[in-house]
């Protein structure tokens, strides 16, 4: 059966509304972040489904390292996902 | 999505407005339309299905993935997607008939203002199904078959998936929907082509919709099972040669070609040798406003989970999650890379395709395909079979991928 996302605490929560479900099926969720200027700090550009940290970076660099001279490749389960109530899906 | 019937046959169909540009909402004459702004929208309501098919591309089982997006938060999604200004979302899986809240999430749709259209295996469509999707609101089925009967069993996974198919299809068409094939063409199943739809014409259907290969889900575990270019040319050539056949006679089949821009190419060449110059012109103009492939740009996917990616075949990058960010906003950010790259690739494609004749109408074909054999996000389509002298390429450095 399709899951709810847990619903807020209430509508004054800050950042009291936390974004359990899953994001992959067919192996591990990596998020990337890019930055194209050491200036500039790493901004989010997706993730990729890869069974581990080496096959993510692989896909990582095809995908999103080419103009990179940052990347960083996290594994999602190990984030947490804060948002206020609003923010999310079934609240919007 | 490219017509044949509409370029070779002039056969302006009402279609299921699933070409990715504007110009299927205009009438005749073809090349008046300005291209397609926002994205249709293919939603996976889920990864279950009840038949194991080899090329799957969305890697679907029989039993239930966590993390479905729930009814509240479909509606959610059909929101957002509304208010983006999507044209059409088409519900796809998995099988989306394993959802029970299938036509509650139809409905609201339409209610919203988006043309709901669905991608069903047909096999799970009695005549009360049938009858709830017409009375839902919905617009369009596409019936999943690939290959006469035994053929199409082994692929799927079932005995008896054809005739379930076909039984489902009757049942469509009895409630009055408009309703298509779907047919994914390998080297397993070319042959049967006109088999195929010699039978279903034979049952009601008139909509033909040729799918090339993507290189997503189980589908990169049959890449020995795709066509050589040589194969793909005759076999692009025979639903050509098949549709005139058809049209000469007074049947006026609907026959669509979908995944392969090199096509675009093909069908100019094509008409220039057997309808003249003047047709091939304006063939070449239509395919131009069209804008060849649409990755990440007029075609989008949300998965089971939420997860949007730049088409329904790339399953294992996610541009981000409609659970952390409405869709609107995460495929307005021209700032992903990769986003980036399918929007402004024309200049930056490479081998063939960098000087290719064909360039504005193809747009180097899969980005994906590419990737998965050449690991270069540029280089050309490996299902690309125009020649050297089609696409005008001088130099040694040019040519056929290896077959």
């Amino acid at each position: 059966m399709p899951t709810e996302s847990s619903a807020p605490d209430s509508e004054t929560d800050v950042l009291g509304h936390e974004v359990t479900a899953p994001r992959a099926s067919n192996g591990r969720e990596w998020d990337l972040f890019v930055s194209e200027d050491a200036t500039d700090p790493p901004r989010h550009a997706g993730s990729v489904t890869a069974p581990s940290r080496e096959v993510a970076v692989e896909q990582a660099e095809r995908l999103v390292g080419r103009d990179a001279v940052t990347l960083w490749v996290c594994p999602a389960d190990e984030v947490t996902r804060r948002t206020t109530a609003n923010v999310g899906l079934a609240n919007r | 999505m490219i017509s044949v019937s509409k370029l070779l046959c002039d056969l302006d169909a009402e279609g299921d407005g699933l070409r990715y540009d504007a110009a299927d909402e205009s009438g005749k004459p073809q090349i008046t339309a300005e291209k397609q702004r926002r994205p249709v929208v293919v939603w996976n309501l889920t990864k279950q299905c009840n038949l194991y098919c080899t090329h799957c591309y969305a890697s679907a089982d029989t039993e239930t993935a966590p993390g479905e997006l729930s009814t509240r938060e479909g509606k959610a999604l059909l929101d957002d997607l509304a208010d983006y200004g999507a044209p059409v979302v088409l519900f796809s899986g998995g099988e989306p008939l394993v959802r029970d809240d299938l036509e509650e999430l139809i409905a609201y749709a339409a209610d919203r203002g988006l043309r709901p259209v669905l991608s069903t295996n047909g096999t799970l469509i009695t005549e009360e199904r049938a009858e709830a999707l017409r009375d839902a609101g919905l617009q369009y089925a596409g019936v999943s078959v690939d290959g006469l009967p035994e053929r199409n069993d082994a692929f799927r996974g079932k005995e008896g998936a054809f005739d379930a198919a076909v039984r489902g299809i009757e049942h469509c068409l009895d409630a009055g929907l408009k309703t298509g094939l779907r047919y994914t063409i390998t080297d397993h199943n070319a042959a049967d082509l006109e088999g195929v739809v010699d039978l279903l014409t034979d049952v009601g259907l008139d909509r033909f919709c040729f799918y090339h290969l993507d290189y997503g889900g189980r589908g990169t575990e049959i890449l020995d099972a795709d066509l050589t270019p040589t194969e793909r040319r005759e076999a692009v050539k025979r639903v050509c040669e098949m549709t005139r056949a058809y049209h000469d006679r007074g049947e006026e089949i609907e026959t669509l070609l979908v995944g392969n821009y090199a096509d675009a190419g093909f069908l100019v060449e094509y008409a220039r040798e057997h309808l003249g110059e003047e047709q091939a012109e304006r063939i070449h103009d239509y395919l131009r406003i069209n804008g060849g492939d649409p990755a990440g740009e007029r075609v989008a996917n949300v998965d089971y989970q939420g997860n949007v990616h730049p088409t329904q075949f790339w399953q294992n990058y996610s541009l981000g999650n409609v659970r952390d960010r409405p869709f609107g906003a995460i495929w307005a950010d021209d700032s992903n890379p990769v986003l980036g790259a399918l929007r402004n690739r024309d200049d930056q494609l490479t081998g063939k395709c960098a000087d290719c004749r064909y360039r504005s109408i193809c747009r180097g074909g899969s980005r994906l395909r590419a990737l998965t054999v050449h690991d270069d996000f540029f280089a050309p389509d490996p299902q690309c079979y125009l020649t050297d002298e089609e696409v005008g390429a001088v130099g040694p450095d040019v040519g056929l991928p290896d077959a």
